[in-house]
């Protein structure tokens, strides 16, 4: 337990947690299993998993009772697993503090890669962030406050470089519309979701080489943004 | 014929007439029988057998009889009983005080006896109302349906107003008056005064020589249900016969309002549960499909990539295996999408977004499939915010270009997106056969195929969703085949008003 991670799968569907399961052993991982909330917390709590998986239609409890309870104690990073179409858990649960999502159905590749990635961002959690970001042809220099792409200047308004300076804060982690709003425009602006679309979408008109099929500033549809490279 | 006036006037000379004759008669056989008894009997008595009299005619015959018999009685007294015997000169005063002491008596006697009796005679009939409305109320507290009123209020009429013609008339849904219960209306009543009584909510009264006819609203609040109508022949209609009638007509209101209600109340308990019924088979197939769908995509998943590597044709039918799964859940996201907003149980998450965000998402589904098409994008870079539900126009997207990639596997296929007048317009063209001449419109009806023999999969529910997404967007979606060949599917989506999106407040931004 002490060299190999383990990962805590609350699902209430057996098959789902046996190829889950196999997949993430596969990958080296060793797996909690639980059913359903209460037997979660309580397998969260004494194996000390690094990173839980967990499945917000639970029988007993709403998953998101379980996001609430586990951040209470813990920065355990948690992959929400949600059906199509109900884009308002997903969202709620990433408010009340999960840090990534998956649609059901999906492929155990992209399954792994989505811990591993939680799993790398949590243990660099108190690692320097640095100062300077590279990815495509484009640098960005918090210090000099400078964006290049293809050595060329950009010039950013100010709430596009707040923008995108949160969203490279947040490498590979999903940021709500809501959370966007909040950090970079402030509480008065929460309820206004188009203000982010207006502005991603100018960022991308900059940075991104096809700004309709971006590499970098990804959308996560009906929930809000994630910054990938 | 003759004006009424004049046969109200005939009518009470011969009401006149039969009491005078009466009391000439009456008069006459009392003097008969006292005359011989003359002398034996006192002058008092006798005058008390022709105030007997007058109480008699008061009783039988009412008012009018008894006055008459009160001044001839008492003339005959005079003439025939006081002396000077056979004058009417009466000679001793007190004889005079004693014959108009008789007249007034008489009268008084006669008026009181009367009034008595025709007060009896209204008190049986109030009575003989009473118990008629109280059965009538009774009968109809019971009554399930409209049918039952009717049947109730016609039994009532014929009962109790006989010798008149009656209707009753109830508004339909769309509130129309009907006639109720028979197939004709009776000659002398008119549909136009139950209109002028439905919508008035007024009584209306016609009269026409001795006969008449009266329209009773069933009205209460400010709603309507429908008229009574009755009309009467040879007579005219007694204030009892009016108070009877309108207590009906209150009754059966209040009785129309209740089997309404009930009725309203019933359907909408009836439709909850339907509707109940239908969210929880809708709940329980998403949830019973999608979660052994779940299973099977991951396995699928799982199996080709699973160490050590399976033999090529292994890792084929694995890889095959993965893509039929994504596909049946790609259909029944579109079935239970479909069945949402069908029940209207789909609320539309509308937000103001650009176009290009959610192309890029529908790209992004399509890419993970990895079919290896070449789509090629052109959206102007200028379009305005569109107000849509993000998830349902993905959707549209998808199943437009996996049409496309299904009917055209190996052409180019372009997504072009264009700024019109009120709408912005998205087109998906591939370079397959086309649509069908003539079946423009078909292919968006659910479960028809553009080739029905054709062994490309899916349940023809792909642009039926489309056409019911659009629709509850206020958009369109059309096909047609291009002149260069292959399909084109353009669906539009309002322009609107998009809200202007603001710098942040405060502080100062990147200098380069």
């Amino acid at each position: 337990m002490n060299d190999q991670a383990t990962v805590l799968i609350v699902e209430d569907d057996p098959h789902i947690r046996r190829f889950v399961g196999r997949a993430l052993r596969e990958a080296g991982y060793e797996v909690a299993e639980a059913d359903r909330v209460i037997r979660g917390l309580v397998e969260a709590a004494s194996r000390r998993p690094s990173v839980v998986i967990l499945d917000l239609g639970l029988p007993d409890m709403d998953g998101k009772e379980f996001v609430r309870e586990l951040r209470q104690w813990s920065d355990i990073p948690i992959l929400v697993l949600s059906v199509r179409a109900s884009e308002q858990d997903k969202i709620d649960a990433l408010t009340t503090g999960a840090d990534d999502y998956l649609t059901k159905p999906f492929g155990v590749g992209e399954l792994v890669a989505r811990i591993k990635a939680l799993e790398r961002r949590h243990s660099g959690y108190q690692a320097d962030k640095g100062t300077t970001y590279a990815f495509g042809d484009i640098s960005v220099d918090l210090l000099k406050r400078e964006v290049l792409k293809a050595g060329e200047p950009v010039h950013l308004t100010s709430t596009e470089y707040r923008l995108l300076c949160y969203l490279l804060a947040n490498n590979g982690k999903v940021l709500t519309h809501t959370q966007l709003l909040l950090h970079v425009w402030g509480q008065a602006y929460a309820e206004r979701n188009h203000y982010t679309r207006v502005f991603v979408g100018r960022l991308r008109q900059k940075l991104e080489d096809d700004p309709a099929q971006p590499r970098f500033i990804l959308t996560e549809a009906g929930v809000g943004y994630r910054f990938r490279h | 014929m003759p004006p009424p006036a004049s046969l109200l006037t005939l009518k009470s000379w011969r009401k006149l007439l039969n009491a005078s004759v009466l009391a000439l008669v009456s008069c006459s056989v009392v003097t008969f029988v006292t005359t011989p008894l003359g002398n034996l009997l006192d002058l008092v008595n006798i005058a008390l057998l022709y105030l007997l009299n007058v109480v008699v005619l008061a009783v039988w015959y009412g008012r009018l009889a008894a006055i008459i018999g009160a001044i001839f009685g008492s003339l005959v007294f005079a003439h025939i009983f006081v002396p000077p015997l056979f004058s009417l000169a009466i000679t001793d005063p007190s004889y005079l005080i004693t014959a108009v002491e008789m007249l007034l008596v008489a009268l008084l006697a006669g008026h009181l006896t009367a009034g008595l009796g025709s007060k009896a005679k209204e008190a049986a009939n109030r009575e003989e109302m009473l118990a008629s409305v109280y059965a009538l109320a009774a009968d109809l507290a019971g009554a399930p349906d409209l049918d039952a009123v009717t049947r109730s209020v016609s039994h009532f009429l014929s009962a109790t107003a006989k010798g008149s013609n009656h209707a009753v008339f109830l508004n339909d849904e769309s509130q129309r008056l009907r006639l109720i219960g028979q197939r004709d209306l009776p000659a002398d009543l008119s549909f136009e005064e139950a209109y002028l009584a439905a919508e008035t909510h007024t009584l209306i009264e016609r009269r026409e020589g001795e006969s008449g006819s009266q329209y009773f609203p069933l009205a209460m609040k400010n709603n309507c249900h429908g008229v009574i109508a009755v009309a009467w022949r040879e007579r005219e209609l007694e204030l009892l016969e009016r108070q009877r009638l309108q207590m009906l007509a209150s009754l059966v209101t209040a009785t129309i309002e209740r089997v309404r209600y009930a009725d309203l109340a019933r359907n909408a308990m009836l439709k909850a549960e339907t509707e109940q019924l239908r969210s929880s088979i809708l709940s329980a197939l998403s949830h019973d499909i999608r979660t052994p769908l779940t299973s099977v995509v991951g396995l699928s998943d799982a199996l080709e990539a699973s160490q050590p590597a399976l033999a090529p044709h292994q890792l084929e039918m694995a890889h095959e295996l993965r893509e039929l799964a994504g596909q049946i859940s790609s259909m029944v996201s579109n079935l239970l999408d479909m069945a949402r907003l069908r029940s209207g149980q789909l609320r539309l998450r509308l937000e103001w977004q650009p176009l290009e965000e959610v192309i890029g998402v529908a790209l992004e589904q399509i890419r993970r499939r990895n079919t290896g098409h070449a789509i090629k994008v052109s959206i102007p870079p200028d379009l305005p915010l569109l107000e849509f539900d993000t998830t349902l126009i993905e959707r549209v997207i998808c199943n437009l270009l996996e049409n496309a990639i299904k009917f055209s596997p190996d052409g180019d296929i372009q997504l072009v997106a264009q700024e019109q007048r009120n709408t912005v317009a998205i087109s998906v063209l591939d370079e397959g056969p086309g649509i069908p001449s003539g079946a423009e419109e078909k292919i968006f009806e659910p479960f028809v195929q553009m080739k029905q023999e054709s062994s490309t999969p899916g349940v023809g529910l792909g642009l039926a969703i489309c056409r019911t997404i659009l629709t509850a967007h206020g958009g369109e979606i059309r096909a047609s085949t291009r002149r260069e060949g292959g399909a084109r599917f353009t669906f539009t989506l309002p322009k609107g008003n998009p809200p202007e999106a603001e710098e942040a407040p405060n502080e100062e931004g990147a200098q380069t």
